[in-house]
């Protein structure tokens, strides 16, 4: 019992971790680091609830999410890939801007209200039979829509990166960016839809947090998670699957906490569990030899210049 | 003289591409006839690479028309060059080295489908085309594992199975060997045989009248000649490329035979590890005695740079010794090996031997800041440095407007000047000079030649590693070639032959090549 309520958690906490993730693998392949990853998430999760409250639709808070990551993404892009602008420096300026943004709006909204709004989150879509599997039925086949989704955006996302010409340009762009100048391949245009795709991806991974279980939009409901989805990228080694591996670890680790904390079981502290991944990930990036880093992450590319 | 259509396969008319600051080229006019090999001759800077970027859609020409076939084409990327047949291998090559040769081959055919990449077909017709040409390569090799040689031959096969009818190449043969210069040679005369067209560009008189039927030469971002390879003779070329007679300004290291005086640098058996991690300077061994320039032939990348580095104190030393005056010099710092007395001039002077961005005396005390004239207790004395500089902009004929202007602002050539002035300083024992005039005109490496002679003069050691064998020869009093991390011959100047050099360079011994 214990076990599969622990496992059904892992799955749905790696959820938006797991979307942030392989969104930044895809823009990191390219060259181009999108650190408003965390603003994204805040953004993604204020839109989601702002538009599901509005409308009574879920559907249509899930769209809003997706646009408002859109017109950030336009906005970092434009900066970073265009303006040739620092990314670290644009995306930090845009993580502090959306912070105060999405509370500003919120209270434009809706006031300071006693009681946080809510709205009825996300159902689970239960497959019938797959979902009476021992132990793991309840955890693959008794999740959101969104969680489905991101395990297919897993294989799907794997095949397009190492089996077709888009994966390969995209690869490329990151790896060595003249190459793909010299064959005639719009640098800056792969860039720019890159950080499009990865900032609408960010924008539904928020609003996992608002619209996937809670139901509500609180000024910390991302509390620092677009970060780590942004570490699994390359705890991952920028590949779909590392990523996955990655993200499951973090959810677990959220997962097993969240049980320890409502349970009498104190012999291991509750920070110990939930610090723990962040101990792998050091352990892991000490101890790994090779690395995947795109060699031209984070340089923007000037054409015509030597 | 006229020329019929029929016969013309690319036409570039009145070609103008300004970049900052310079005009790359100028009016320029350029016919390439069907199945002929044209040698675009120049100098560093005329403005080759421009032009043929501009053929290939890289650069967007700022006046001018192309025709192709006879028909006016607008190319504003190389995916329509590569449409049109048009073939580019760039100077310097344009590979993803993480991803394999299918891989690269594939990123800029143009014909590429859009959805799954057609791997193993592509692979195979590598393989063909490869047969074809006698340009092989293990279409699921990484790059970055293969040597220089071999990602040319992926360059070129990247043109081919685009479907290249005019092949651009941009002096191909400056990172090759003799011999595999000359298997290219071989590959371009087969291609133009099948009806094709080269466009060669080089700065070597030799090459230009071993394979060109045409040869156009350029300078200054104009062309200034345009002749037949049969009427064409090198002195002329020389003149057209530089507007003087080459004699005049080529420089031969008189040596006084065997008067040379003690040893002042030997290195025994030395081992240096690449940043890759494998034993690049494997067990080399060499002595360089007073006033004596001895010369590192090789191909790039059979551990050149590794010794310079460790020499320099740059790189950890795996084994072996390296004694200057009889003094082990190994594990010491940078700027103890400073104090010794061995200068440095780096290959890449963007890289390794100026701050672009910092200013003239800045770069000038850049390695020896430390000395009592230039810092009191940590605090630079600009009054002393600026004199400094002065004297040494007078002494090197520095062209710059001030001492405290940016380096980024001057020419290549006044730029190696900031370097050679500061490390000639330095180097009061040993000069150690890697690549010393790449990059530069006719003029500035004169200069170079000339104050590398001076310090030998001077009795200094001076080990000069170049790919440029001619320079080699033209200031070496011995000459070893490096293979993989050894000096595997020894030849004194006199004796040295240019193709037993080239054997050496590619590992044959002597013995093997009889
Ligand atoms: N991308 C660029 N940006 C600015 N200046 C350039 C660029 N490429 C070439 N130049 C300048 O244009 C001139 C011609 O250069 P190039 O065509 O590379 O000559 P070549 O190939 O004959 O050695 C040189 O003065 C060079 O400094
Ligand atoms: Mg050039």
């Amino acid at each position: 019992m214990i076990v599969e309520g622990i496992l059904k958690g892992a799955v749905m906490m790696s959820t938006p971790l797991l979307i942030g993730a392989l969104a930044e693998v895809f823009v990191e392949r390219t060259g181009v680091m999108n650190i408003a990853i965390e603003g994204i998430f805040l953004i993604g999760a204020w839109a989601g609830f702002v538009g599901a409250y509005l409308t009574k639709s879920i559907g249509v808070g899930l769209v809003c999410s997706v646009v408002a990551g859109l017109v950030t993404g336009a906005i970092y892009g434009y900066f970073t890939v265009y303006l040739k602008q620092h990314q670290i420096v644009t995306g930090t300026a845009f993580n502090i801007l959306s912070v105060g943004l999405t509370l500003y709006l919120y209270r434009v909204f809706f006031g300071v209200p006693l009681l946080p709004l809510t709205v009825e989150p996300l159902s689970s879509i239960n497959i019938p039979l797959l979902s009476k599997i021992p132990v793991l039925g309840e955890a693959l086949f008794n999740q959101n829509i969104l969680t489905y989704l991101a395990f297919l955006f897993v294989g799907v996302g794997y095949w397009v990166l190492y089996h077709t010409r888009l994966g390969l340009v995209i690869r490329s762009t990151g790896a060595n960016p003249e190459a793909v100048d010299a064959a005639g391949i719009n640098v800056e245009k792969v860039r720019y839809w890159a950080v499009l795709f990865s900032s609408a991806m960010n924008g539904l991974a928020g609003a996992f947090y608002s619209l996937g279980f809670l139901g509500l939009f609180t000024e910390n409901i991302i509390g620092g998670r677009g970060w780590i989805a942004f570490a699994i990228c390359f705890l991952g080694n920028w590949n779909p699957l590392g990523v996955l591996a990655g993200a499951l670890v973090f959810g677990l680790a959220d997962a097993v906490a969240v049980s320890i904390q409502t349970s009498a079981f104190k012999a291991i502290p509750n920070e110990f569990i939930i610090a723990l991944p962040y101990i792998l990930t050091i352990v892991a990036t000490i101890a790994r030899k090779h690395f995947n880093v795109p060699a031209y992450l984070g340089t923007p590319y000037v054409k015509e210049r030597r | 003289m006229l020329i019929g259509h029929e016969n013309t396969a690319v036409e570039l008319i009145g070609i103008t591409k300004y970049f900052p600051g310079t005009i790359a080229n100028y009016k320029v006019n350029l016919t390439v006839r069907k199945g002929e090999v044209l040698a675009l001759l120049g100098e560093n800077g005329a403005g080759k690479s421009t032009l043929m970027k501009v053929l290939y859609g890289m650069y967007m020409p700022d006046e001018g028309e192309i025709r192709v076939d006879g028909k006016k084409v607008d190319i504003r990327s190389p995916q329509d060059a590569l449409a049109l047949g048009i073939g580019m291998i760039h100077q310097h090559f344009t590979l993803v080295p993480v991803h394999t040769v299918v891989e690269n081959v594939l990123l800029s055919a143009f014909n590429t489908p859009k959805g799954k990449l057609p791997v193993s077909e592509a692979a195979k017709e590598i393989e063909e085309i490869g047969r074809k040409y006698g340009l092989e390569v293990d279409p699921y090799a990484l790059v970055n594992q293969l040597t220089v040689g071999m990602q040319q031959r992926v360059e070129i096969l990247k043109a081919l199975y685009a479907g290249a009818r005019i092949l651009i190449m941009d002096e191909p043969t400056a990172v090759l060997t003799p011999q595999n210069a000359q298997k290219l040679f071989e590959f371009v005369q087969d291609f133009r045989q099948a009806g094709n067209s080269v466009v060669f560009i080089t700065h070597k008189l030799n090459e230009v009248m071993e394979i060109a039927d045409r040869i156009v030469v350029m300078r200054g971002g104009k062309v200034t000649g345009e002749l037949p390879r049969e009427a064409a003779s090198e002195n002329e070329l020389a003149r057209m490329m530089v507007g003087k007679d080459l004699d005049e300004i080529t420089v031969t290291n008189v040596s006084e035979g065997d008067s040379f005086g003690n040893i002042v640098l030997s290195i025994r058996n030395l081992r240096v590890k690449s940043a890759r991690g494998h034993m690049a300077v494997d067990g080399l061994s060499l002595d360089i005695r007073e006033g004596e320039i001895f010369g590192i032939a090789g191909v790039s990348g059979n551990g050149q740079e590794e010794l310079a580095e460790a020499l320099c104190g740059l790189r950890k030393i795996d084994g072996g010794e390296i004694l200057l005056e009889s003094k082990n010099i190994v594990g010491k710092k940078v700027m103890e090996i400073i104090k010794e007395g061995i200068g440095y001039i780096p290959a890449d002077r963007h890289r390794e031997g100026l701050v672009l961005d910092m200013s003239l005396e800045e770069n000038l005390i850049l390695r020896k800041f430390e000395s009592e004239s230039f810092s009191a207790r940590g605090v630079l004395i600009q009054e002393n440095i600026r004199r400094y500089a002065e004297r040494a902009i007078d002494e090197y004929a520095i062209k710059t407007p001030s001492s405290k202007v940016k380096v980024r602002g001057l020419s290549g050539g006044n730029q190696q000047k900031v370097v050679v002035a500061r490390e000639m300083d330095i180097a009061t024992t040993a000069l150690v000079a890697v690549q010393p005039t790449r990059g530069l005109d006719l003029g500035a490496i004169d200069y170079v030649h000339r104050t590398l002679l001076k310090a030998k003069a001077e009795g200094k050691a001076i080990l000069l590693i170049s790919t440029e064998l001619s320079e080699i020869l033209a200031l070496s009093d011995r000459v070893g070639v490096i293979y993989r991390g050894k000096i595997v011959k020894v030849f004194n100047r006199q004796e040295a032959k240019v193709d037993e050099i080239g054997l050496a360079m590619m590992g044959v011994s002597n013995d093997e090549a009889q």
